[in-house]
């Protein structure tokens, strides 16, 4: 290791990524082969964000010293930081093989299980790196970690306090007490561990975003909304389905009776399909309205990110456009109104998960799809009003608001944007 | 600060609870080679020798060690190993010309120490030169003499035995700026005006108030603002000398564990007085102590304090200037009364501050009618260098346009905004970062002024 792998090594600790690759590159313009500039490099290319480079440079250590142990273990979090578990899960098994003794190995393993959805091997692996090293706080954060996705959140606190005693500043800890105490629906406690989780380390976007959680569940109908999220959540895969094939049935149920109901019950009913609209509706977009009362607030206007902010505009403009188009369907009686009215409600889910994807050429596709959309069924509004029941106007609206529907359903539907 | 008997064994706690810490280790034994402990040192160079074997930094540290044990024999067979290496280090070097002396061979050992000032000149050791009968930077005598043209002392001009030569490495300036030349930042020039020139020109009045001088002053803040433009234009203001200290200095400390180095430079800057002592990136020098990869940081970082605390030097008349971009990543200890106790935010350039600086920058080139208030309308969140560039771009667009039609136009409004549009300001990564920190870990209110400027945007 020569004097420039060392300037390299500090600048790396000191957080100065982008100068610590140049001067891997160069020390790695001498010796292209040098296993340890090669696992630096890819290190600091992860934390630039720079996920392909990183794998690029992973790669090469493990080319150039298979036997090495932290090449595998550096391949393994650049995988498990693109979300790729399954060779994130090989890449590390490989390190744990080499150096079956380094707990902080296991810890990594542990995590990469828990999130690709392994939660009791996540456990059992995190449990092996404990013995190892039992003094180590991270790894029994994880510990909880692996039994809160195991739904067993008592032993989940218990673990993230233990982990607290040992190391008071473990970030992870603190917001998995905060998940926890979602779970239990004590969204004010959730609070305090989320906001002592962002002093111990501010830039934990996890943390972020159960902060914004605890924060908008301080209005009683997100409150509610996160307990049946958490309810959801919290039910296995299959009894989870049976819920949603359960309400479909329910509505095909009510609606064959509607037609036949007499007065009373068919308005009951009417509610009913309302509430139920405005609630599926609010599952999907909550999260931008809310923000959008919180930024009503000095933290929240703050703490909510660029993307967040543009979301909670367009998305209220939506629901403003929507309210008053229904007003305009309450004065005039129009369908132009009411289409309206249908059409930029369910907008809204769709907008919600463009702002929520990450910037790419899929976003701006999307995008471009939304905005297309919603143009042509407003203008079969448009046409609707102005001619007083265009057939025309109908069906591109319906059409439109068809195109909607099957995107929120694609979107959400498979699970393409995971709700955190 | 740890008595280093207590670090020793924080370090041994720590280790006993993973023994597979490397850096961990290395440092463990860099301290107790620092205190003269060898023999335990030499374990844990062992020890940490055989997780990674072939490490010549760990193997150079294991010779530095035998020859402080008086092992010579071991000593020679690490640094004739490091030697036959291609990519040898000036240590390594270094370590054989000590042995070679010891040995009685004087002749070989100033061809090594010259070999290892080849190598790297910042590896000059005035003890071993001295003990060489040759100076520090490889000439013929100790009397300075010789002394390899190196332009010594470029501030007074006076010869100066005593200073080694990587502290001049670094040249004394006099600055022509001042803040006439500083665009916009009406309050931070206000700001540094009580602050700092005030006290400096009445210290009487100041002491009288209760109000102390000394200590120093930290400036954070996007880069490219010009936080070192305006210690330069500080250091104008007052006709002081300015000795600037970047990046790589600090690093080269780092790696050498020079605390000495910094010693000849506060002197340097005292002998220069009146002076501002400029640390660009100064987060380097103090980075929180979870952030130490290398084992001599502690005592660098505290030679430090005590220099700017006065505590080893008198520091009338001197300035200390820090900048950082990253103050959260500054060891706390660095903030104690008496250190960086002032602590100045420096915004992006403003608006007028941005025509100011499109101006500067435009001056001497081939520019039209330009109206620049409006071009530093459409400008916001650009940093001042993201304006130079921004002026660079458009200088270059017209050069091309010019060699394709033969025709020289000047630049004027509309070239500037279309580079505008193109250029992405770079502040806006920093604030992301530093919004965070303000947020969340907002102790005492030091961040107070970042969230005051998120919020007027
Ligand atoms: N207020 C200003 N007036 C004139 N020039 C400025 C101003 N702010 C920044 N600059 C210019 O921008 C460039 C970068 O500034 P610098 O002081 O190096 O930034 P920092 O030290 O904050 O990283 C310099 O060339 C400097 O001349």
């Amino acid at each position: 290791m020569g004097e420039r792998f060392e300037r390299a090594r500090l600048l790396f600790g000191q957080g100065r990524f982008a100068l610590a690759e140049k001067e891997l590159l160069e020390d790695l313009a001498d010796d292209p082969e040098d296993r340890d500039a090669l696992a630096l490099l890819a290190l600091a290319r992860s934390n630039l964000g720079r996920r392909d480079d990183a794998l690029g440079a992973a790669r090469a250590a493990v080319r150039a010293a298979p036997d090495w142990d932290w090449a595998h273990y550096v391949l393994a979090s650049v995988l498990y930081d693109r979300d790729e578990y399954a060779e994130a899960e090989e890449a590390v098994g490989e390190a744990v093989r080499l150096d079956p003794e380094y707990a902080d190995y296991r810890r990594l393993q542990a995590a990469i299980l828990v999130e690709s959805g392994e939660p009791a091997k996540g456990l059992a692996a995190a449990r092996v790196g404990m013995e190892l090293d039992p003094e180590s706080a991270r790894l029994r954060a994880i510990e909880g970690l692996a039994l809160h996705h195991l739904n067993r959140p008592e032993e989940a606190a218990h673990s993230f306090r233990e982990a607290l005693a040992l190391d008071p500043e473990n970030a992870l800890a603190h917001a998995g007490l905060g998940r926890v105490a979602v779970r239990t629906g004590d969204h004010r406690g959730a609070e305090d561990h989320y906001r002592e989780a962002l002093r111990a380390n501010p830039g934990y976007e996890w943390a972020r975003a159960g902060l914004l959680d605890a924060l908008r569940a301080r209005y009683p109908v997100y409150g509610l909304l996160l307990r049946f999220f958490e309810w959801m959540r919290s039910l296995p895969s299959g009894a989870r389905t049976a819920v949603f094939i359960g309400i479909y049935v329910l509505a095909q149920v009510a609606r064959k009776t509607s037609t036949s109901a007499s007065g009373a019950t068919k308005t009951m009913l009417q509610a009913f399909f309302v509430l139920y609209g405005v609630f599926a509706l609010l599952t999907w977009a909550a999260d931008p309205l809310f923000n959008l009362l919180l930024r009503l607030r000095r933290e929240g206007r703050l703490l909510l990110d660029e993307d967040e902010t543009k979301a909670s505009n367009a998305v209220g403009a939506l629901l403003a456009g929507a309210a008053l188009a229904g007003v305009g369907w309450l004065l005039w009686r129009r369908d132009g109104w009411w289409m309206a009215a249908l059409l930029l409600a369910l907008a809204m889910p769709s907008t919600t998960a463009i702002f929520a994807l990450r910037k790419s050429w899929v976003r701006t596709g999307a995008g471009i799809v939304v905005a297309g959309t919603l143009l042509a069924g407003l203008s079969g509004v448009a046409m609707e009003l102005a001619s007083g029941g265009s057939v025309g106007g109908t069906l591109l609206c319906l059409a439109a608001i068809v195109v909607f529907v099957l995107g929120t359903w694609i979107i959400f539907g498979l699970g393409l944007l995971r709700r955190r | 600060m740890l008595p280093a008997d207590d670090t020793v064994r924080a370090l041994r706690e720590a280790l006993k609870v993973s023994p597979d810490n490397l850096p961990l280790r290395r440092h463990l034994a860099e301290t107790l080679r620092g205190l003269g402990r060898f023999d335990e040192a030499e374990k844990e160079y062992r020890e940490a020798l055989r997780a990674s074997p072939r490490d010549p930094a760990l193997l150079l540290a294991l010779g530095i060690v035998f020859h402080g044990a008086g092992k010579r024999d071991q000593a020679l067979v690490v640094a004739e190993d490091l030697l036959s290496r291609d990519d040898a280090s000036a240590g390594a070097h270094l370590l054989h010309a000590r042995l070679l002396l010891d040995a009685g061979d004087p002749a070989r050992a100033i061809r090594r120490y010259r070999q290892a000032l080849d190598l790297d000149p910042a590896a000059a050791d005035p003890d071993l030169a001295a003990r060489l009968g040759i100076s520090p930077d490889g000439g013929a005598d100790a009397d300075g003499a010789v002394s390899g043209g190196r332009a010594r002392n470029a501030a007074s001009g006076e010869p100066d035995g005593e200073d080694d030569a990587r502290s001049e490495v670094v040249d004394v300036e006099r600055p022509r700026i001042s803040f006439a030349d500083v665009g916009g930042m009406e309050d931070l020039k206000e700001d540094i005006r009580m602050k700092i020139l005030h006290p400096l020109a009445n210290p009487g009045l100041f002491k009288a108030y209760g109000k102390r001088i000394g200590g120093g002053i930290l400036l954070y803040g996007p880069p490219g603002c010009g936080k070192t433009h305006v210690a330069r234009a500080t250091a104008g203001e007052v006709k002081a000398s300015f000795l600037s200290i970047g990046l790589h200095e600090v690093l080269d400390m780092w790696i050498g564990t020079s605390e000495k180095n910094l010693h000849l430079l506060f002197d340097r800057a005292r002998r220069a007085k009146p002076c501002v002592l400029f640390f660009d990136e100064v987060d380097a020098l103090g980075a929180r102590r979870s952030d130490f990869h290398n084992a001599g940081g502690r005592q660098i970082v505290n030679q430090f304090l005590a220099e700017l605390d006065g505590s080893v030097g008198d520091n009338e008349g001197v300035l200390v200037l820090g900048a950082t971009n990253a103050p959260w990543s500054m060891d706390s200890a660095f903030r104690r009364p008496g250190r960086f106790d002032r602590i100045l935010f420096v915004p992006p350039p403003d608006r007028d501050a941005r025509a100011a600086i499109l101006r500067l920058h435009l001056r001497g080139k081939p520019a039209g009618e330009v109206d620049f208030a409006g071009v530093a309308e459409k400008t916001a969140g650009f940093s001042g260098a993201d304006l130079m560039a921004l002026v660079e771009a458009a200088v270059e667009g017209k050069l091309r346009e010019a060699m394709r039609t033969g025709k020289p136009l000047p630049i004027g409004t509309k070239d500037l905004l279309a580079e505008a549009k193109r250029i992405r300001p770079s502040t806006k990564e920093w604030f992301a970062t530093a919004r965070n920190y303000a947020l969340h870990a907002n102790e005492s209110g030091q961040y107070d002024d970042i969230l005051k400027y998120l919020e007027r945007r």
